[in-house]
């Protein structure tokens, strides 16, 4: 028998449940923590080094030299939102610029055969990511370090492990090095491609399938969404973005040397995790990977004119990567769930 | 050890209250467990009956109120609901899993702890799957083998066994032998704490029973006298027409019958064949609420996820009439397929977006997603589905299972998918869920679409359906067609049994 008691204390709660019309979200602003750190950062450097850091130029240095880093971190994070990892993205941007720098000043191939070739190679590493993985079913990680070594390989074969530096194509020295607004274009390039990427991934549909497969690929699956060929788009479009990294980069250093790559492996990744602590809270996003790109760069800039010595930013970058993943987990550790099984 | 007339009280709880911010899961809640007897604790979803296992089991602590553990040398042991086992490895190695091993020179003394296992595992009579991966074993077994381990604590000294559940994924033919090892346990002179959804189970294991509701302890007393419908109108205050005991006699008049059997096909099974199924055919009829029922391992679980085209039978085929060539079109034929943690829910999202993923072409503006729209439709569904609260910007894991389940329902209803297949689509979801979720879907047929429900349990679902299917061996045994009696029900499954033995 039930005691009125408890059942009116059940339409009570009932009740209020139903009294709203439609209920608004509430309005959390912990997505925002990383915004606020990257400017009270940007602030702070500001005030101690008001001659050096605050200064336009070392502002649109910051901006322009991480918009490549940006860019591959975003690439980096595409096959990440399915659970899938890319180890060989920085190579893949290594061994492209080594073509688009080469390519023209070698084998004397026009800079748009060049470009088309560049995005080629991206394409094919991502074609055969795609068949290993989802064909035959191999561990992204695995096939993605096997790949990464591959082409560290084919870039000291190409390079012979010299610098190459002439005869650097004008047209790729025009995207790293034109200005609008005294703002380089390659930060032009990165806007369009977070955008794009934005909108894709926040406000289509087929955004929407990629989180869903990256909650939970079999529920995906069995929902009716086409889990295999949007974990291999995802999968094919991080080298090809990382290709485009590759040309931009040969473009805005004039140059391309065999071992500088690598340096760019372990900040994109940081960034690509610090974006679950950033804005979409425990998912990888676009806008979070940029935020989180910059709130390193600015920090590195900023204790690289404190003086600290060089050894000082990988350092940075290491425990940078370790606060990211700590920092996503605290944000986004579930809330007491009501039928979780403890053990 | 028992005594009967004077039992000895294992564990007392007097007045507990727990409150998660505004929300009071349990509310002066009392129970007392007594040495050597099965106390069941059953209610709703969301009544408070998983926060009591956690506070006794310390992962909660009490607001108010006190838990005594009583006895010499009392230890509770526990058993959730997913064993926390791990498959590919042995009896023996799980069984000495979450404990200090025996040790001998630096590495574990096998021998000592081989020992030691099968002690605990002769109780119960399967001491001979020592040895066995845990993965080969039935579903009965290793629960036995949770048992032991949980008894194997404390040094043997456990006084209390609390039992979350371990007889709701379990196939009928298996649930006798666990029964037999909880009154083991209980000659033993352990004090047993039985949570189920299954209240027949309840009544013929349970002497005592507490149920409760919204918090509150609103009965906690015998058995005695009670039955199903009766056990069910305690656990909430609406008639108990979902859950009718064996022996009950309702049909389906109660929902109307379908009487064109001639009505239009929309989908047919031809000549499919799978892992264990083999050469079945039937047809499903517009309008219609199909029942395809079988025990576990008797091939109707690989049924749902053929007819829903979710993965290819080894032969034959599946047809949709509405499709030129056959092929199905995954969002024509919905799917809600058991296992929900597994195979439906998407962890991390939130309530709408579980809901929406099924159809967000509709939601487009100007080629964006309009979140207030998905979001006033996905409201509405949740109302229609009566998911409580509607709050469709909750995470999904922050749902009570009865209405995870009501939303993945409302996945695929908002998408108006010409057949719905649900396998055991009240899983894990208490009596009164169960009722509005079927009654749903019943619903759903009748404005034109089929439902197909596939389950292990035809006792939840009969009184809906206007056709029943059985299988056995992967065969089509039997069809039934309306009216649909408890009686037909119990003689199908007394078959089975009969067939299977």
């Amino acid at each position: 028998m039930l005691t009125d008691e408890a059942r009116g204390s059940n339409l009570a709660a009932q009740r209020a449940q139903e009294g709203g019309v439609v209920q608004r979200p509430k309005r959390t602003y912990g997505g925002y923590a990383m915004l606020a750190l990257l400017l009270g950062l940007f602030a702070l450097f500001s005030a101690i080094l008001p001659g050096t850091f605050a200064t336009s130029a070392n502002t649109s240095t910051i901006l322009a030299e991480n918009a490549i880093l940006g860019l591959l971190a975003l690439s980096v994070m595409l096959p990440l939102i399915v659970n899938e990892y890319d180890l060989s993205l920085a190579s893949v941007m290594g061994f492209c610029a080594m073509l688009a720098a080469g390519l023209p000043a070698r084998q004397g191939m026009p800079w748009t055969v060049t470009a088309l070739v560049v995005l080629a190679v991206g394409l094919t590493v991502g074609i055969t990511h795609a068949v290993l993985v989802i064909r035959f079913k191999l561990p992204s990680f695995v096939v993605s370090l096997g790949t990464n070594s591959v082409l560290t390989g084919l870039i000291l074969l190409y390079s012979n492990g010299s610098v190459i530096y002439d005869a650097i194509a004008p047209e790729f020295t025009f995207i790293g090095t034109t200005r609008i607004f005294g703002i380089g274009l390659p930060v032009y390039i990165l806007a369009f491609v977070t955008a794009v990427l934005w909108f894709v991934l926040e406000k289509r549909p087929l955004g929407r399938k990629f989180y869903a497969i990256g909650a939970n690929e079999t529920a995906a699956k069995l929902a009716g969404i086409p889990t295999g060929r949007l974990r291999a788009a995802l999968i094919i479009a991080a080298p090809v973005l990382a290709s485009l990294a590759g040309i931009i980069i040969v473009g805005r250093v004039g140059s391309a040397s065999p071992t500088s790559f690598s340096a760019y492996f372990l900040p994109a990744f940081a960034a690509a995790f610090l974006s679950l602590a950033g804005y979409k809270l425990g998912h990888y996003n676009a806008l979070g990977v940029i935020t989180a790109v910059y709130l390193i760069a600015v920090g590195v800039s900023g204790l690289s004119l404190l003086g600290a010595p060089s050894w000082v930013e990988p350092i940075f970058n290491g425990i940078a990567l370790v606060v990211a993943i700590g920092l996503a987990h605290l944000l986004t550790r579930p809330r007491k769930t009501k039928h979780k099984v403890t053990s | 050890m028992t005594d009967i007339a004077h039992p000895r009280p294992a564990l007392k709880l007097t007045n507990v209250t727990k409150r998660f911010g505004a929300n009071t899961a349990l509310n002066g809640a009392s129970l007392t467990l007594y040495a050597g007897q099965i106390h069941a604790l059953v209610g709703m979803n969301g009544s408070g009956k998983s926060t009591m296992v956690k506070l006794l089991s310390g992962f909660h602590t009490a607001d108010e109120g006190t838990i005594e553990l009583l006895g010499a040398n009392p230890g509770v042991g526990f058993v959730h609901q997913d064993l926390a086992l791990i498959d590919n490895m042995t009896v023996l190695e799980n069984m000495t899993l979450g404990r200090k091993p025996n040790m001998k020179r630096g590495v574990i003394d096998w021998r000592q702890e081989s020992t030691r296992a099968e002690g605990l595992l002769r109780r119960f009579g399967i001491q001979h799957l020592l040895y066995s991966p845990v993965g080969e074993i039935t579903k009965a077994e290793a629960t036995i083998v949770a048992i032991a381990r949980a008894l194997g604590e404390h040094d043997g000294n456990t006084t209390v066994l609390v039992l979350d559940e371990p007889t709701s994924t379990l196939p009928a033919a298996q649930t006798e032998q666990l029964l037999k090892v909880m009154q083991a346990c209980a000659e033993d002179g352990i004090a047993v704490l039985f949570i189920s959804h299954r209240l027949q189970e309840v009544l013929s294991i349970a002497p005592d029973v507490t149920v409760l509701y919204n918090g509150k302890v609103v009965y906690s007393g015998s058995t005695t006298g009670m039955d199903v419908a009766s056990l069910a109108a305690r656990i909430g205050s609406v008639s108990a027409s979902s859950e009718i005991g064996p022996a009950g006699t309702q049909s389906a008049p109660a929902h109307g019958i379908l009487a064109d059997a001639d009505a239009k096909v929309i989908l047919s099974a031809e000549s499919v064949s799978g892992l264990i199924l083999t050469d079945c055919w039937f047809n499903v009829r517009r309008g219609e609420v199909l029942g395809i029922i079988g025990m576990l391992g008797s091939g109707v679980e690989e049924i749902g996820r053929y007819i829903s085209g979710r993965s290819a039978p080894l032969s034959g085929t599946v047809r949709l009439a509405s499709s030129p060539t056959g092929r199905i079109d995954l969002q024509k034929v919905g799917y809600v397929p058991s296992d929900r943690a597994r195979n439906a829910v998407l962890s991390g999202l939130s309530a709408r977006e579980n809901a929406s993923i099924t159809g967000l072409k509709r939601f487009l503006r100007t080629g964006a997603i309009n979140v207030r729209a998905e979001r006033e439709a996905m409201k509405a569904s949740f109302e229609a589905m009566t998911v409580y609260p509607p709050d469709t910007e909750a995470p999904m894991l922050s749902f009570s299972g009865g209405n995870q389940q009501k939303i993945l329902f409302a996945r695929w209803l908002h998408t108006e998918p010409e057949v719905l297949v649900a396998e055991e689509p009240t899983q894990g979801v208490d009596v009164h869920a169960k009722a509005q979720i079927l009654e749903n879907l019943h619903e759903y047929a009748r404005s034109g679409r089929s439902v197909v429900l596939i389950t292990g349990e035809p006792e939840e679902i009969y009184a809906y359906c206007d056709r029943i299917i059985v299988v056995d061996g992967g065969r089509i045994i039997s069809e039934l067609g309306a009216p649909i009696t408890g009686a037909e029900i119990l003689k199908a499954m007394h078959e089975r049994e009969v067939h299977v033995d």
